[in-house]
């Protein structure tokens, strides 16, 4: 019986080895090979000598902010208040909240900038409009780093960047594979009508490929109740499902609620560095869920404060700076996941365990 | 409630054909239509499983909707009834912490909570003289700043088992958060019909001097009514996070809009004084029905927008021009 056993298994693993084998030798090479990035039109390699912003510390920094509308946005500017009380050259931080409006984010601008800071942060609302206000500090001499977003002109110190279309194609790419190059999917984006959104939907799409196919797409502004009210639709409507590709956020875990509320099998849903989903991921692992989360980090605000400060220090700085998307797998999501922490806290973050536990009311 | 003719000594189907082609029960037909169309474009949205579905999505709106309907019955509005929502979401998340050890004090906070929003908004409206749209509009913004002041941006905390299972679980393979909800509608038919107070509403909605002059005291039946839709919204709000698990600075977005479409639609008519709790709950319905339906026709998210908004007003003009005329 014994050998009967290990016979077998030595042919099942033989067996494995060899299709693994034939099927990294056989697969196309388009299969894994990673996009070039989607960079902003204008992307360069350019510096940005800083020695005419150089000025004698200490520094009142303004922030213009644009929206705290998600816990995403809510954890980057933590980051930001976390990274800069460390900086004893820094003096202040002003940070406004324009809560979704252009105009009132203008009107932050301009007013930060008569109140006299030294140094400017704007995560623009709108690449356009916030364009001319982002020239006019410039012009001020006020060093001016743009993150969080694009900006439709030349005239800015520095610009911290996320690729949201290799974001996107990350997990769709890991979806693909595990789907075998095929089979049904379905498709929760973020919020209709953002960059963020758009890029990281034709990011996915493109590596899915035309061997997959999809069931329906629908905007779920990274929401939980959306996210499920959207998920019990797909499943009410398609009976066979293999596949969700979600942006990420609360909706790939409500994705994983309604497919076990409906006594569906767990198929690969893909996520983001989201603990509530995490979490979620951490709990259905053993009974074979699979999932993947690319991850972008939230102290993208922080790289963008050490360029402005580094500015203001008089160094040369890189005009076009690009923080990385890293991911999070099936090995490291121990790493990750903070059992004892709301759902509302990102993995990747750059504060120490006790700042996150007193924010967040962890509660170990 | 739809007001009877006095013709009502006809037999029993000419009632219900009457019924169909009053403002309040016109919805019914709307909804009949909506599910034969989804019935002939798909396999399986009509079914027990996805109908149950819809109105669980539907529960929380509906709820809040009741207590809409009596604002606008009063010929007033609550555009506050949704930030009344995400603020006992996080404020429940908060306190509760996952736990159940403060289960029915924290309840009771938010009703008390919800109440006193109501109260606040029917002093001002009706002692105040503030127009409804623009008192309301602002406790709106007052309560979105608190739940920000109290969470710092981030809610805290967790909703224990016993809310979630109201908002998630089932008896019977029916949604508790539904069942909920119909009740709430009951009590709410029940007091606008069957009562002094909402006999005295309903007088002083289509006719306030000739109320005033009967002796009906008009400015507390309207702070009332503004109390009944605050502690709607609070009871919505505990369903609606029983349901997500976790508070929400964007969870009561877009309710207050949500619950007045669906008392138009349900025959509630803005110029106070004549609607249907019934109707509305059934305007509800009819928007969640709406809203899955095109998901699963698979249209285009601007295509959803833009079909959803058409059927919507031409479901408007209809009430406002054949059936009130």
């Amino acid at each position: 019986m014994g050998m009967r056993t290990n016979n077998t298994m030595k042919a099942a693993v033989s067996a494995a080895l060899f299709a693994s084998l034939m099927s990294s030798a056989f697969a196309p090479p388009a299969f894994s090979q990673e996009p070039a990035p989607m960079r902003p039109a204008k992307w360069s390699d350019e510096k940005t000598d800083c020695s005419a912003f150089k000025k004698e510390p200490p520094w009142t920094i303004g922030v213009s902010n644009y929206s705290l509308g998600n816990s995403f946005r809510v954890q980057m500017f933590e980051e930001l208040k976390f990274a800069a009380a460390k900086d004893s050259r820094i003096k202040e931080v002003v940070i406004t909240n324009s809560d979704g409006s252009v105009p009132k984010q203008l009107s932050d601008i301009e007013d930060l900038l008569t109140r006299g800071v030294d140094g400017l942060l704007v995560t623009p609302l709108s690449s356009e409009a916030v364009a001319p206000s982002v020239e006019e500090a410039v012009d001020d001499g006020v060093p001016t780093v743009i993150f969080n977003n694009e900006i439709a002109t030349d005239k800015f110190t520095s610009i911290v960047w996320a690729d949201e279309y290799r974001f996107g194609w990350l997990g769709g790419n890991w979806l693909k594979e595990k789907l075998g190059g095929k089979g049904n999917v379905v498709v929760l984006e973020g919020m209709a009508g953002t960059s963020t959104s758009d890029l990281r939907t034709r990011g996915a799409l493109e590596a899915l490929g035309d061997g997959v196919t999809i069931l329906a797409r629908q905007p779920a502004d990274w929401a939980y109740d959306k996210g499920k009210a959207a998920m019990q639709d797909f499943i009410s409507a398609y009976p066979e499902i293999d596949g969700v590709y979600s942006q990420g956020g609360a909706m790939s875990q409500a994705a994983i609620d309604a497919l076990t509320t409906a006594g569906k099998p767990l198929v690969p849903v893909t996520g983001e560095g989201y603990n509530g989903f995490l979490k979620t991921w951490a709990a259905n692992k053993d009974k074979g869920f699979a999932s993947i989360g690319p991850d972008e980090p939230t102290w993208q605000s922080v790289e963008a404060l050490n360029q402005l400060v580094a500015c203001l220090a008089g160094e040369t700085i890189e005009k076009w700076h690009e923080i990385p998307i890293s991911l999070i797998t099936e090995e490291n999501l121990g790493d990750f996941v903070k059992p004892s922490c709301p759902d509302d806290v990102w993995a990747n973050t750059k504060m120490d365990y006790e700042t996150i536990k007193t924010l967040y009311k962890c509660t170990d | 409630m739809a007001l009877v003719s006095p013709a009502a000594s006809t037999s029993a189907p000419m009632k219900m054909l009457r019924f169909f082609i009053t403002p309040s029960g016109a919805v019914w037909i709307a909804i009949a239509i909506l599910l034969a169309v989804a019935a002939l474009a798909s396999d399986n949205f009509v079914s027990g499983d996805h109908l149950l579905n819809v109105a669980r999505h539907a529960a929380a709106l509906c709820i809040a909707t009741v207590g809409q309907v009596f604002v606008i019955m009063t010929g007033g509005l609550d555009l506050s009834n949704g930030a009344v929502i995400t603020l006992v979401s996080v404020v429940a998340s908060q306190l509760l912490g996952g736990s159940d050890q403060y289960l029915v004090p924290v309840v009771l906070l938010c009703l008390a909570m919800g109440a006193a929003v109501g109260l606040f908004n029917g002093l001002i409206v009706a002692k105040l003289g503030i127009p409804p749209l623009i008192g309301t509009l602002g406790t709106f913004g007052i309560l979105k700043g608190a739940a920000y002041v109290l969470t710092g941006g981030a809610p805290k905390g967790g909703i224990p088992e016993s809310i979630r299972y109201v908002g998630n679980g089932t008896i019977a393979g029916f949604p508790i958060s539904t069942l909920c909800a119909l009740a709430f509608v009951a009590f709410g038919a029940f007091l606008l019909s069957r009562t002094i107070f909402g006999r005295q509403l309903v007088f002083l909605g289509a006719n306030p001097s000739a109320a005033r002059l009967s002796g009906v005291p008009v400015a507390r039946i309207i702070i009332l009514a503004y109390v009944f839709s605050g502690v709607s919204a609070a009871f919505a709000g505990l369903l609606a996070v029983g349901y997500t698990g976790v508070g929400s600075l964007s969870l009561g977005e877009g309710y207050n809009l949500d619950s007045i479409t669906a008392a138009v639609i349900g025959g509630t008519a803005l110029t106070g004084g004549s609607g249907s709790v019934v109707g509305g709950a059934a305007g509800v319905f009819f928007l969640a029905l709406l809203t899955s339906f095109l998901r699963f026709l698979g249209l285009s998210y601007s295509g959803q927008l833009i079909v959803q908004g058409a059927i919507l007003a031409a479901a408007v003009i209809l009430q406002a021009r054949v059936f009130r005329r």
